[in-house]
């Protein structure tokens, strides 16, 4: 193993830090929100089960991730810039307080990689089509999942009068639905680095195409993202677990449920999605049980624009930090 | 005679699952059928729900009983 690749490995493995970091406040937000745990036992939780992750997935969405290009793209300077796009449209969105998605960040950097070095025929379209239609599906999800758990919720327990053993109970389940949650973004997000350190590895011929992740790069990948979690951020808690709509333990509970299940279905079916767009949709699906205008629209809104900007805005970066290197051969 | 908000917000989502199910890689796409089941299935409760309500409102308005 060359220097060079020693010193990607470690980009990419600082890149799922700053996921875990900037994702730190998806896992935690509702659980803070509701007040069942502190921001300190919140984050720890969620980093403890983005670690465990590895014992309950596969690497479906890794080998996604690795076959985004066509075979012999990438070198160690495309993978370079790539990463370089990706964790500089996080630090941007992190810097404003936005909760874009780091996944899709990945998947526009690697594509402005490529795209530079090889044009646009270097791009395997069945991939980005699934990769963007699970845009659109993934935060739908976890709207309709929220939405109906919530009401189901509502509908079971309306009857019942002791409303304080009924929180107890809600703040109880909350942990461990943070807890599936974490898990569900541990199992997805922590993959895609493995992708990314998987296509290093066959680029610099130590892997053969089409081999299996080693177990190496599975726990430092997990053990990055939960690092990461550990020291989380904290701007975007604020966002997700407060401005977008008002949580109940009840609320947080249907929303992390449905999250859990919507990336746990993603994971198993090896499609990257985003964590981020995942719970935003169950957030705003929980808050549309009372009604719309219980959604703060206008930072939804706000939220949804720096979607539609994150594929583009990681990939023009990627394409730009590759050029020297092109230029300079 | 207008539905809520809500209730049309119902309806988008199936007309979304079936603008992208062609797209949808073929293993993946009983998703969009589910989604859109489910939310179908909300949008008809609700409109039932708001047509009973402004039924209601009319006879009220109309004095007549409920």
């Amino acid at each position: 193993m060359t220097f060079a690749v020693v010193v990607i490995i470690m980009v990419a493995l600082g890149f799922d830090y700053i996921n875990g970091f900037h994702d730190a406040a998806n896992s935690i937000a509702t659980v803070v929100s509701t007040r069942v745990l502190t921001p300190r036992q919140a984050v720890a939780w969620a980093a403890f089960f983005n670690f465990a992750a590895f014992l309950f997935f596969g690497t479906k969405v890794a080998q996604t991730i690795s076959q985004v290009t066509v075979p012999g793209t990438f070198d160690n300077a495309a993978i370079f810039a790539a990463l370089v796009g990706a964790i500089g449209w996080d630090l941007i969105t992190w810097w404003l307080g936005l909760p874009t998605s780091s996944s899709h960040a990945l998947v526009g950097g690697l594509a402005g990689a490529a795209v530079a070095k090889v044009g646009w025929s270097a791009l395997v379209v069945s991939e980005y089509q699934k990769i963007a239609v699970f845009i659109v599906i993934s935060p739908l999800m976890g709207f309709l999942l929220a939405f109906t758990f919530m009401t189901g919720v509502l509908w079971l327990f309306h009857r019942y009068k002791k409303v304080d053993k009924l929180n107890k109970g809600f703040r109880r389940g909350q942990l461990v639905s943070a807890a599936a949650f974490s898990l569900g973004h541990g199992g997805n997000d922590a993959q895609k680095t493995m992708g990314v350190i998987l296509t290093v590895l066959i680029a610099n011929g130590i892997l053969s195409q089409g081999a299996p992740v080693p177990l190496w790069v599975v726990l430092s990948a997990h053990t990055a993202i939960g690092l990461g979690t550990l020291f989380g951020g904290w701007r975007i808690v604020h966002t997700m677990g407060s401005k977008i709509t008002k949580l109940q333990p009840v609320g947080g509970m249907a929303a992390e449920s449905a999250a859990a299940v919507s990336l746990g279905l993603a994971t198993f079916a090896g499609v990257p999605v985003s964590t981020t767009h995942t719970i935003t949709g169950a957030i705003v699906g929980v808050g549309t049980t009372s009604r719309l205008s219980a959604v703060r629209w206008g930072v939804a809104g706000r939220v949804v624009w720096a979607w539609v900007l994150t594929i583009p805005g990681a990939f023009l970066v990627a394409y730009v930090v590759y050029l020297p290197f092109k230029a300079f051969g | 005679m207008s539905l809520s908000r809500r209730t049309w917000f119902f309806l988008v989502v199936p007309v979304a699952m079936l603008f992208i199910y062609e797209p949808t890689p073929a293993a993946l796409r009983w998703v969009n059928i589910a989604l859109a089941g489910l939310s179908l299935f909300w949008f008809v409760l609700f409109a039932i729900e708001d047509l009973t309500r402004m039924r209601r409102e009319r006879r009220r308005m109309e004095g007549k009983p409920r």
